[in-house]
């Protein structure tokens, strides 16, 4: 397996086939000695913001303060532990209620679908 | 049988999808200002067409993936979100000529001016997309969009000299303004490669669960659906070339000059036939791009996605064709012309093909993707053939937009 071929930018589904974004970035552990070791996947804007240059990276962040986010900078993490497959999805074993793209979803729903007209229906 | 029924439907939807304003626009102009002699340029954008909706189509079948997503898992984030910008531009600038091909409609068959119909217009676009559902709106579209096969009827009852009209298959160098040729050429081939098509097409092959048994259908759709759009597309230029020249007119300024195109041979009809051509095809590309748009931008960043589920399950995908428009209907809304801003989007689209095309030749040859379904040495050849012939029309576009008018 390699790591940018085949699990960076992957579409992540959870066990019911729930798409749940793609993989935006991968968190390696160093330690002396020993070889780097995969410990979690990321996923959310701040994670592709970074991957396109600092400055997308600061202005986001900016952004997400002034949203007046708590912990503006934090980022979701899988384990690496919960993936249970890479295949052309990458199959991971967490609620995707717990997501924040389930989240935003759900927050949209609330509060800008449920005011258009037919949105409920 | 009822394959048959499926691969008949998907060969209606293709015109659907093929004939609307930009067509209808290009073609005329083409006529009117060099008679047969581009032709030629609908046959080697409908070649092209063909194989890379063929290639979206077979690559959903194969990989269960979309190419909007094979874009982004396989070329990384970065190169997924300058597409996204390039083809959002396009898609919006399209969708803002589509309302503008319908709201002119409306002003021709009832007199009020077309910026007043342009709400009206992307409110019951958006309404089809809020409460349908794909098949409704595939077959919809696909069934009315019919009414184009007129302009092939008038072929016929004006009879044109079929030698000529044969000659203008092989590309000639024009005899006269040359940049303006040049130009008209460009805008022809950004008319008939629009991006939201492979869109669309892609997610359609997913929305409508073909399996491994579609690979023929596939092809069948792609071939003969586009073929039988191009023929639509060229019995427009046709009668342009027959309608326009004797009696003077040469260069197309405005859709009035072009709606009574089919008066000629189809009589106070014609009139009507036009304007319910325009409207309908420009409605069913309005929603296509609309979809289109929502399909990419929920592809690429991983979200859930469907026009059969209702917006309050996938609100993204949902307020992704809301806000796209929203934004869209503005320009018409505020009166910018109808024919000035579907030869602009056109030059745009011929622009941006690069990005749409260059990683089908990645992608078709993937074999984490598509498996044993790679592309032989024919499609494999059509596609450097048609990346090459994307960078020559992305590069004289530039100049021709600056100096060709």
């Amino acid at each position: 397996m390699l790591l940018v071929r085949d699990v960076l930018d992957k579409q992540m589904v959870d066990r019911q086939q729930n798409r749940m974004g793609k993989v935006d970035g991968i968190v390696l552990s160093l330690s002396d000695g020993e070889p780097p070791k995969v410990v979690f996947i990321e996923i959310g804007s701040l994670t592709l913001a970074r991957r396109l240059g600092r400055r997308p990276y600061q202005w986001l962040l900016r952004l997400r303060q002034l949203a007046g986010a708590e912990d503006a900078a934090r980022v979701f993490r899988v384990p690496w532990v919960k993936v249970k497959d890479v295949g052309l999805d990458i199959e991971v074993d967490i609620d995707w209620h717990e997501t924040p793209l389930k989240q935003c979803q759900d927050w949209l729903k609330r509060h800008v679908v449920k005011w258009i007209p037919g949105g409920q229906s | 049988m009822k394959k048959l029924f499926q691969i008949s439907l998907g060969i209606v939807t293709s015109v659907g999808g093929f004939i609307e304003t930009g067509q209808i626009a290009t073609s005329s102009q083409a006529g009117a200002a060099y008679g047969f002699s581009l032709l030629w340029a609908i046959v080697i954008g409908t070649v092209c067409l063909v194989f890379l909706i063929e290639m979206s189509g077979r690559f959903a079948i194969a990989s269960r993936h979309t190419v909007a997503d094979g874009i982004r898992e396989r070329f990384g984030s970065n190169y997924f979100l300058l597409t996204l910008l390039i083809i959002s531009i396009v898609n919006l600038l399209v969708l803002a000529s589509e309302l503008g091909g319908v709201a002119l409609a409306l002003q021709f068959v009832s007199g009020v001016g077309f910026q007043w119909w342009a709400l009206p217009v992307a409110f019951t676009a958006w309404l089809l997309l809020w409460k349908g559902t794909f098949g409704m709106i595939e077959d919809g579209v696909a069934i009315l969009g019919l009414v184009a096969l007129c302009f092939v009827v008038a072929v016929f009852v004006m009879d044109p000299p079929w030698l000529d009209v044969a000659k203008g298959l092989i590309p000639t160098l024009p005899h006269k303004e040359p940049l303006h040729y040049g130009f008209i050429a460009v805008s022809i081939l950004g008319a008939v490669i629009a991006p939201f098509l492979f869109l669309f097409y892609s997610s359609g092959a997913i929305e409508e669960k073909w399996d491994k048994s579609f690979f023929g259908a596939n092809r069948l759709i792609a071939t003969i659906g586009m073929s039988f759009g191009a023929v639509i597309a060229a019995a427009i230029l046709i009668v342009a070339a027959l309608v326009y020249p004797p009696r003077g007119i040469t260069d197309i300024e405005g859709y009035d000059q072009i709606a009574p195109i089919l008066t000629p041979a189809l009589g106070k009809w014609g009139f009507y036939l036009f304007a319910g051509s325009l409207g309908i095809t420009c409605f069913g590309a309005a929603l296509e791009a609309s979809l289109g748009q929502a399909y990419l931008v929920a592809q690429g960043f991983g979200w859930n996605w469907s026009e059969d589920a209702k917006p309050r399950t996938d609100p993204g995908f949902a307020l992704v064709y809301t806000g796209l428009l929203a934004i869209a209907v503005l320009p018409v809304a505020v009166g910018v012309d109808p024919l000035q801003l579907t030869i602009f989007s056109m030059a745009i689209t011929a622009l941006a093909l690069p990005f749409g095309v260059v990683p089908f030749l990645f992608l078709m040859n993937d074999r984490n993707f598509v498996g044993d379904h790679r592309n032989g040495w024919i499609s494999n050849t059509a596609v450097l053939a048609i990346i090459g012939l994307s960078f020559i029309v992305a590069l004289i576009t530039l100049p021709l937009q600056i100096f060709g008018e």
